[in-house]
């Protein structure tokens, strides 16, 4: 099988992690801009992370055969800081057209401060401007209001929301998001957000429509392998292909493809990767541990 | 039907331009070629920035990207207009920015470097290689030095290959001291270094020697090593060198050993270095290698 993980924070993870991504079937995935566990104090560091999520990142990413796309966007925790915010708005349009950038994000809410709310607003203006998907992270406190008054926004600003995709859902988000008509994603991430068990449960009541999982893995205990786990963990318990396919590689494509910057020729026709390929003089791709259906429960659990 | 809309305008446009209109004309729709030479237009009147930004962040979005199958008669047209200018891989995307980008150095000559640097600072990585395989079309191009090094100096080989490999302009105005770092940086990352534009030409005692190092290391380690180094090695192979590297080399494989005896021929009789014997080893290399 096929995966896309369309919420992976590479720029924190090793050469390692790619490898095992790929022999598990990732190939292609998407990085939001977030902050980097630690507050930045000026303009230049912003622009060069937006830099290398165009340029270095997306070139390592090559190298081991998967294709790299990202959302660019101003986060919520450094929303707080006015007057960096400010410059960092007028960064963005500088970076949010370029090729591969597949949307606005990861916007939303932290601590649903005023401040994070101007830089919400002016961001999804930005985003209806440039005619580009929305990727919006739901705050850990306070989840619930935090989700609905996003998409609250979101509608008054005029966005569709097939443009936007609400993310880190969980049990007690999901219907209103679906009933809404938004993308619901779920970050499958152990302990602080949503188990592979329980997302298996969340597809059995409420079907594929809609709805897609990533890993969100970055600088925390977080599993880069979490998508394609959870499709073996799926195909255990009995969920549908089709509805594996779809919350595991299909949706997020018709999501983020919208931004006209995601197709699947990307990587169908991309030449196969040259298994001699020398990064640094090494070679890059070793044999690797596949999750697949027939992997022992406890290797593919996540919880 | 494309060609001819193409043709229409390029009286007034300067060569290497109407060359890389010729080939995307080829490949793209007229309105592809439309949307270029109205942006075109605009520099060519106006010289605005903010204009040429636009455009070149446009372009992938605005043209496809097709090979644009260069063959030996358009690079044989391409090399009398620039020397060792190679621009057979090039696609219709890049050839597009490419064009915009000289149409707007043709009217702003003296603004040019700095757009440039401007550019690259939010670079994607495939502008970032567009912008290194036309170093050598920019007018002025001493003031695109620092650039150039920054670009040897990227850790991303796609990008380094194309500011090094079949690129005239670190040939034609990099110090020799740079020259060497550039061709050792480049068989050290196990690049094609020959194909770097003034090899063999170029090649000199000093980088002769840290190439022996550099092949003696990795030999010490117990890595093979492309022969051709052998090549560039030549001055710097003494008659002790010789005994000593052949000894190893034999420990190494047959075909540095024969590279090695190649070397010292040349350097004994101070021949001119026989390029087809060279290609011959290569090629039983890439043989090797791939079996």
């Amino acid at each position: 099988m096929k995966f896309i993980d369309p919420h992976i924070h590479m720029t924190s993870r090793t050469t390692d992690d790619y490898s095992r991504m790929r022999e598990a079937g990732i190939v292609a995935i998407i990085e939001p801009s977030f902050w980097l566990g630690q507050l930045r104090t000026n303009v230049g560091t912003f622009k060069d992370y937006y830099s290398s999520l165009i340029g270095w990142e997306r070139f390592r990413a090559s190298q081991f055969g998967i294709k790299h796309y990202c959302t660019i966007g101003l986060n919520s925790k450094e929303a707080n800081n006015e007057e960096l915010a400010e410059q960092v708005m007028d960064l963005l349009p500088r970076f949010a057209l370029k090729e591969g950038v597949v949307g606005i994000g990861e916007i939303g809410f932290d601590e649903q401060t005023k401040a994070e709310e101007k830089y919400f607003r002016k961001q999804l203006d930005l985003a209806k401007e440039l005619e580009l998907p929305v990727q919006i992270h739901t705050p850990h406190r306070d989840k619930k209001k935090g989700t609905s008054l996003s998409m609250d926004i979101c509608l008054e600003h005029g966005l569709d929301p097939e443009w936007v995709v609400i993310d880190h859902n969980n049990e007690e988000t999901v219907k209103e998001v679906l009933d809404r008509g938004f993308w619901a994603g779920f970050t499958i991430y152990p302990n602080t957000k949503m188990g592979n068990e329980r997302m298996v449960e969340v597809v059995k009541q409420y079907g594929s429509k809609n709805i897609f999982i990533n890993s969100a893995a970055d600088w925390g205990i977080s599993d880069p392998l979490a998508v394609p786990k959870t499709a073996a963990l799926m195909q255990r318990r009995g969920i549908d292909q089709k509805d594996i396919e779809k919350v595991t590689y299909g949706n997020a494509l018709v999501a983020f493809g919208r931004s006209g910057q995601m197709k699947e020729e990307d990587w169908e026709t991309e030449k196969e990767i040259d298994l001699n390929a020398k990064f640094s003089g090494n070679s890059v791709l070793r044999g690797e541990q596949i999750p697949t259906s027939q992997s022992n429960e406890e290797d593919i659990l996540i919880k | 039907m494309a060609h001819r809309t193409a043709t229409k305008n390029l009286i007034t446009m300067k060569q290497p331009q109407k060359l890389l209109l010729d080939w995307i004309a080829e490949v793209c729709s007229s309105e592809e070629v439309k949307w270029l030479e109205e942006e075109e237009k605009k520099f060519r009147s106006q010289g605005n920035e903010r204009d040429l930004v636009l455009a070149f962040s446009k372009v992938p979005r605005k043209i496809t990207r097709k090979d644009l199958n260069i063959g030996p008669e358009e690079t044989f047209k391409a090399q009398t207009l620039k020397k060792n200018w190679h621009p057979e891989n090039l696609d219709s995307e890049q050839a597009a920015r490419i064009l915009l980008l000289l149409s707007f150095a043709s009217e702003k000559p003296e603004e040019f470097s700095g757009t440039v640097e401007k550019l690259l600072e939010t670079a994607d990585l495939n502008e970032q290689i567009t912008i290194y395989s036309a170093l050598p079309l920019f007018p002025n191009p001493e003031r695109f030095l620092q650039i150039a090094y920054s670009g040897t100096r990227s850790n991303a080989t796609s990008v380094f290959d194309t500011i090094t490999l079949e690129n005239p302009y670190p040939y034609e105005h990099f110090s020799e001291e740079a020259y060497n770092r550039l061709v050792l940086k480049a068989a050290f990352m196990e690049r094609p270094f020959w194909k770097i534009v003034g090899i063999p030409e170029r090649a000199n005692p000093v980088l002769a020697e840290l190439l022996l190092d550099l092949v003696s290391e990795r030999w010490s380690a117990g890595r093979e090593f492309n022969p051709l180094v052998w090549r560039l090695i030549t001055p710097a192979l003494t008659e002790n060198r010789f005994r000593e590297f052949k000894t190893r080399a034999k420990q190494m494989d047959p075909i540095n050993e024969e590279a090695v005896v190649l070397a010292y021929e040349q350097h004994k009789n101070s021949s001119t270095p026989d390029s087809r014997k060279w290609e011959e080893l290569l090629e039983k290399w890439e043989t090797q290698i791939h079996t």
